[in-house]
């Protein structure tokens, strides 16, 4: 009886081990591959690129000679996100007026001029061209140099990175001039008024 | 007596299971005789494994190199550890290009991706068994087969043949961050099997 009912668990047994196997025989091959990121870090930057409010009321530099009440260069207010010009008056050849002024960078990301754009919002006809605003007879250009001969582009333009005490810092230059040079061309100047004329500077990181 | 009588019961249970799993349903009267001549089985091999032993990461991105840099990759068979990366600030990137091989004689097909966040907070891309990305912050994490398209699952490696994985971090955010902030513990997880 005994050695019977052993037969009997062990053919059980057997049986049960070969089904389990024929169930699990078809298993497909595998194998598991694994990419794994040790760590990726983001350091700690600020970004604050601004206009230099250390002289918030910028005197231009103008043409000195044979100045009447048909010229006009008013100073330029300066805060951090704008500098206005309010008046500008220029009539005749020699006619100029320049305005310095520079842009800070406070944050610790290097900076670097990602847009240049000029319009015309108000009265008046003008042609706009990046660094180049022209209205009738008159000519402004946002420029590296005095002399207005380096103008202002996204590929020469850009700050290195500064602190929040002590910021890197360009010189910019705004410059107005009376174009004609000949006694046509003055004659055929007629008189215009241009307002809202605008430069927006986009700067982004570098 | 009762217990061998369950006994036998169950053996005889267990035997038609057995029956059934397998052979085909046999005619009612008729006997069908299904003769084999041959069985042979060739020897095959299963072995599909990355190559290579580092991979050095390509840094791209904005022109200031100031808080970006790409770990190597070290490279085994079954596993890529991608070392200490740093992107800080917008379009920075680091990419990997790996490469997987099918060393074996039988034809394998990448059948699974997954994606693993760690503990960080990611929102993780593509379906279900085909997550090829993570965006965790401002960084994305992504796997794609040329640099730009999604690794595709399901498509034939066969014996000897090799297929490229790029493996890329890039910040994706747009702005910095004021402070330092560390990921880790992502992986991607890839399952290959039998095609």
């Amino acid at each position: 009886m005994k050695r019977n009912k052993k037969t009997l668990y062990t053919i059980i047994l057997i049986l049960v081990v070969i089904i389990i196997s024929l169930s699990i025989a078809f298993a497909a091959l595998s194998t598991t591959l694994i990419v794994n990121f040790a760590s990726v870090n983001q350091n700690a930057y600020t970004w604050n690129v601004q206009f230099d409010t250390g002289t918030t009321n910028v005197a231009p530099t103008k043409n000195s000679t044979n100045q009447s009440s048909n010229f006009t260069c008013d100073n330029a207010t300066v805060s951090a996100s704008s500098v206005t010009v309010s008046n500008v008056k220029l009539s005749k050849p020699g006619d100029y007026c320049i305005w310095a002024f520079k842009v800070d960078n406070y944050g610790t990301m290097p900076a670097k001029l990602t847009n240049i754009s000029s319009s015309k919002a108000g009265t008046g006809s003008c042609t706009t061209s990046g660094a180049t605003i022209t209205c009738g007879c008159v000519t402004f250009k946002l420029a590296k140099n005095t002399a207005g001969s380096t103008l202002v582009t996204t590929s020469n333009t850009s700050l290195a990175a500064g602190s929040s005490t002590t910021p890197t810092q360009l010189q910019l230059y705004l410059r107005a001039d009376y174009t004609p040079t000949t006694v046509a061309q003055v004659n055929a100047c007629a008189a215009q008024t241009n307002t809202n004329l605008t430069y927006t500077l986009t700067w982004g990181t570098n | 007596m009762k217990n061998n009588k369950s006994l036998y019961i169950i053996v005889g249970i267990l035997i038609i299971s057995l029956i059934t799993l397998s052979i085909a349903f046999a005619a009612l009267s008729t006997n069908l005789n299904i003769n084999f001549g041959n069985v042979n089985q060739s020897a095959q091999t299963w072995n599909v494994a990355f190559t290579g032993s580092s991979v050095a990461g390509t840094a791209s991105g904005s022109a200031s190199t100031a808080g970006r840099s790409c770990g190597t990759a070290t490279v085994t068979a079954t596993q890529v550890n991608v070392g200490d990366t740093q992107l800080s600030k917008p379009d920075d990137k680091c990419q990997w290009v790996l490469t997987v091989k099918n060393n074996g004689s039988i034809s394998a097909k990448l059948s699974t991706i997954t994606a693993n966040k760690g503990n960080n907070t990611c929102n993780i891309g593509g379906t279900t068994g085909s997550q090829t990305s993570m965006v965790c912050g401002n960084i994305t994490y992504t796997l794609t087969s040329d640099g730009t398209t999604a690794l595709p699952i399901n498509t034939s490696l066969a014996a000897n043949a090799t297929q490229t994985v790029y493996v890329t971090a890039k910040y994706t955010g747009t702005s910095v961050n004021t402070t330092a902030v560390t990921q880790s513990g992502l992986s991607f997880v890839l399952g290959y099997t039998q095609n």
